[in-house]
């Protein structure tokens, strides 16, 4: 196995691993709160599941990005994988934006929607505005996938 | 004691936020206070949980300050992070084990909850003087005020060694338990209750000596300048307190040691506050566990009030300042 193809596999690990590290320590953490709610009151379960759901989607957009680079670059289908140790380089670097933000995004995001379990649990008709909060923060998770997809689409192109 | 992270209490905040809910609010608490009677306030507060029956109310709320702590400790990722809050009550049984000893009458009913340590073992280190097996944070406050006990019989100095003692083992153990909430409450602790002792003192004429055992140093106040001050007399001292941070506590001591009580107390739940929004740490803990207590002290003067016949705006102006 050549460099460049290992180099492009790093990436997506790297992509599906980091984000997929943060959702799990993130949907843990909402789910410690939502837990403790519930087992007070467990009508409140289904208002603090969203919370507990939101930082999920950072490692579901980790193993997209991971998918889509080793299906561009044909590692995954059509077998062709002639590129250079610099060329897998440049790939496993596009995967670097969700793998960052796709960790810390989801553990930050995590932490705003144990606070909004908080609102939920003493406030549940402002449940809303607690799940508002907590989405937000996934703004950065969503242009992380953006410029990792544009990176990816780009360079695979450009190495064709 | 294991070290914490504040994330370990995400599952214990979140249970108190639920029952944070539950707490009376400042304004349910003034419209109980303008209710026509004892019987239509008991009846609105067994609609909100307490079982209280006829003039009985003493029971309901002891019943819910148990209820309290049994969730909390039930929740707390390590129990001994509480131990600087409850030490304090530990010091209180060894004060009343050791006047039982010496006076010969039961310490049951009057011991403080919850502890540290269980009372029955401290009342039996006690009467066997069995110094030696009492928990490490009270042999030396024992064996001190034991000595003055059985030698002069001045249990106002004997009590004034072990509330001394009470308070630097609370902020010895707020050091070790890392928090700096524990560690804020317990400084605030030893500053309020100097203050208060060194009023009394002067008060009562008791000498520097006295002064110099029964105030806790603390990090509020310089503990030689504020004996100095009391030493001189009232009014130096209140100007002394009046340059801290407890300005406004010479000013409720001007009017009268209940007054200062209430401020002790309100300041104490101020330092709290913070803790309504945090979402990890154990802060929400140490707020519910105030919080409640302020929520009984108040029922307690309502309820009272209510079945002396007080008037309602007497009632209310000895009500403490609430959490929620």
């Amino acid at each position: 196995m050549d460099l460049g193809v290992f180099f492009i596999v790093l990436g997506a690990v790297l992509a599906a691993g980091l984000s997929g590290m943060g959702s799990a320590k993130g949907t843990s953490l909402v789910g410690q709160a939502a837990a403790g709610v519930v087992s007070e009151d467990p009508s409140k379960f289904g208002k603090v599941l969203i919370l507990q759901v939101l930082p999920a989607t950072q490692g579901l957009y980790g193993l997209l990005i991971a998918i889509l680079t080793l299906s561009f670059t044909g590692i995954m289908g059509s077998g062709n994988v002639g590129y250079t140790w610099q060329q897998g380089l440049a790939i496993c670097a596009a995967d670097l934006p969700m793998a960052i933000v796709g960790y810390f995004s989801a553990v930050q995001q995590a932490k705003a929607a144990a606070a909004g379990v908080g609102i939920v649990a003493k406030k549940p008709n402002e449940s809303g505005k607690a799940i508002t909060f907590a989405a937000l923060v996934e703004t950065y998770a969503i242009l992380a996938l953006l410029v990792s997809v544009l990176a990816l689409n780009g360079l695979t192109k450009l190495f064709a | 004691m294991s070290r914490m992270k504040e994330t370990d209490y995400t599952f214990a905040v979140a249970r108190i936020r639920a029952n944070e809910a539950r707490l009376i609010g400042a304004s349910e608490l003034s419209s109980l206070a303008s209710a026509p009677g004892y019987t239509e306030c008991a009846r609105r507060l067994r609609e909100k949980g307490y079982e209280i029956e006829g003039t009985d109310y003493n029971a309901a709320l002891e019943k819910r300050l148990r209820e309290m702590w049994a969730l909390i400790g039930e929740i707390l990722p390590d129990p001994a992070q509480f131990n600087s809050i409850l030490i304090r009550n530990d010091f209180h049984n060894l004060k009343v084990c050791l006047k039982a000893l010496v006076t010969g009458k039961s310490p049951e009913g009057l011991y403080a909850a919850p502890c540290v340590y269980a009372p029955e073992e401290i009342r039996a280190c006690v009467y066997a003087r069995d110094n030696a097996n009492l928990p490490p944070e009270l042999q030396h406050a024992d064996r001190s005020a034991y000595r003055i006990l059985s030698k002069t019989g001045f249990a106002q100095l004997a009590d004034t060694v072990i509330d001394r003692a009470a308070l630097e083992h609370a902020i010895e153990m707020a050091k070790t338990a890392d928090h700096p909430v524990m560690l804020r409450l317990a400084q605030t602790e030893a500053a309020l209750t100097g203050i208060k002792v060194l009023y009394r003192c002067i008060r009562t004429g008791k000498a520097k000596s006295f002064m110099e055992r029964a105030v806790c140093a603390n990090d509020f106040y310089d503990k030689a300048d504020i004996i100095a001050a009391a030493d001189s007399g009232m009014e130096a001292f209140l100007d002394h307190v009046r340059r801290t941070d407890f300005a406004a506590g010479a000013d409720a001591l001007t009017e009268s040691t209940a007054a200062y009580e209430k401020y002790a107390d309100d300041r104490r739940l101020a330092l709290l506050s913070a803790g309504k929004s945090e979402t990890f740490g154990i802060s929400a803990l140490v707020g519910y566990y105030f919080a409640v207590r302020a929520e009984v002290l108040d029922l307690r003067i309502l309820l009272s009030g209510k079945l002396n016949g007080l008037p309602d705006d007497t009632i209310r102006e000895r009500m403490r300042m609430l959490y929620v």
